[in-house]
């Protein structure tokens, strides 16, 4: 049986049995810790599955779903003062882990390790340095704009995939 | 209308009645299935489309979740369809891909339509009939999980796919520099997909990822160099 789909079916039973006791009020926790611990439950064994038959897309998944994961859980637990400057750090530390994995599943291409440590090191300089250029009032502004316009993009791009399903990959 | 013998277009009907092309029955389709295959079936018997009708059911989830019900009442009075020739396995792969993209383009477009009215103040998909969405969903997960599990729905075997490809650009699908197209053949993956991923983080990144695009076209080898390892 797929190992992936057995993780998946285990992760939903378990997502919907506590949302379900949330629902009817007999456990108290929020809806960010039941996703974020459901997304790092799920992302950690399938990084796993997924190095050992070097399914690429399933890694970067993985990866993506372990960030989400552990910006849910944290910002569940504590109270962070600027959630969109989180969001930037959190796409560049994100990108920066991907890659890496992307290296260790295939060390020959060696393009990917000095891309995860800029990223990594870009994530770590947003936090600090760039925190005191002044970047998150950029990053508020075209934050304030995408919350306007992100239903027109993600519909854009849903007809783009949509319209274009029928395109044989290579 | 009364039946009239003299009626010379009704015998030259039934002359013909050999050829004429076989009835269309209402059932489930065997060939396209997702969930239980309803879509499929109304696709086959209107001779549409099945991504069309696929969307106008996920339509309907913002209308309170009737379809959703409506859909679940047609799996269940629906037959199931004749059995059809088997595809092969490219021809499976591909109308795999062709789902995924019908299900990810349709919940994107659906989703958005959503967080619009969401935005614009206009209530839809709160509540599942009086139901709240929020059970809704608890259960569905649920039930999802459960289906999974018990080996109902999609367990299929580990794939043990072997992605021996080249990180390279790739010259015959590029629109500026091949990246994202190199990208996609690395990942085997379809490179519009790639392509709108890189264009929303070059926008929240403030254009950091345009400069990540750039170094990647530097740095990646040429399609020319590519190899298979």
């Amino acid at each position: 049986m797929n190992r992936d789909k057995i993780l998946l079916g285990v992760i939903l039973l378990m997502a919907g049995f506590f949302s379900l006791l949330k629902y009817f009020r007999i456990v108290e926790v929020s809806t960010g810790q039941i996703i974020g611990t459901a997304l790092l439950l799920y992302s950690i064994p399938s990084v796993h599955f997924s190095l050992g038959n070097g399914d690429r897309k399933r890694i970067i998944r993985a990866a993506v779903l372990f960030c989400t994961g552990v910006v849910l859980t944290v910002e569940s637990y504590f109270e962070v003062t600027d959630p969109r400057g989180i969001v930037f750090a959190s796409i560049l530390f994100c990108s920066g882990t991907i890659f890496f994995l992307l290296y260790i599943e295939n060390a020959k291409q060696k393009i990917f390790l000095p891309l995860s440590i800029i990223m990594m090191l870009l994530s770590y300089l947003s936090v600090t340095l760039f925190n005191e250029w002044g970047l998150f009032y950029y990053t508020n502004k075209i934050g304030n704009l995408l919350e306007i316009v992100w239903p027109v993009l993600l519909i854009l791009f849903g007809v783009i995939i949509f319209n274009g399903r029928k395109k044989t990959d290579q | 209308m009364p039946f009239d013998p003299s009626d010379e277009n009704l015998f030259d009907r039934m002359a013909n009645l050999d050829n004429l092309p076989p009835v269309k029955k209402f059932q489930r389709s065997k060939k396209n299935i997702i969930l239980a295959g309803v879509c499929g079936g109304i696709a086959e018997y209107l001779n549409e489309d099945p991504a069309k009708i696929r969307l106008a059911a996920l339509m309907t989830l913002l209308l309170g979740g009737w379809g959703a019900a409506a859909y679940l009442v047609a799996a269940m009075l629906m037959p199931p369809g004749e059995n059809s020739p088997a595809l092969s396995g490219e021809e499976k792969k591909s109308l795999g891909r062709e789902q995924f993209k019908t299900v990810l383009g349709g919940t994107m477009i659906v989703a958005g339509i959503y967080f619009a009215l969401q935005y614009t103040g206009i209530p839809a998909g709160d509540y599942f009939y009086i139901i709240s969405s929020r059970f809704v969903l608890s259960a569905a997960a649920l039930i999802i999980g459960a289906l999974i599990l018990t080996g109902i729905w999609g367990a299929g075997n580990d794939e043990t796919e072997i992605y021996n490809t080249a990180f390279a650009k790739e010259n015959e699908k590029k629109l500026i520099l091949g990246v994202c197209a190199g990208t996609a053949y690395y990942l085997k993956t379809d490179p519009v997909i790639v392509r709108i991923i890189f264009f929303m983080l070059t926008l929240l990144t403030l254009g950091l990822f345009g400069v990540i695009y750039l170094m990647l076209a530097v740095f990646m080898p040429a399609e020319e160099e590519k190899k298979f390892e």
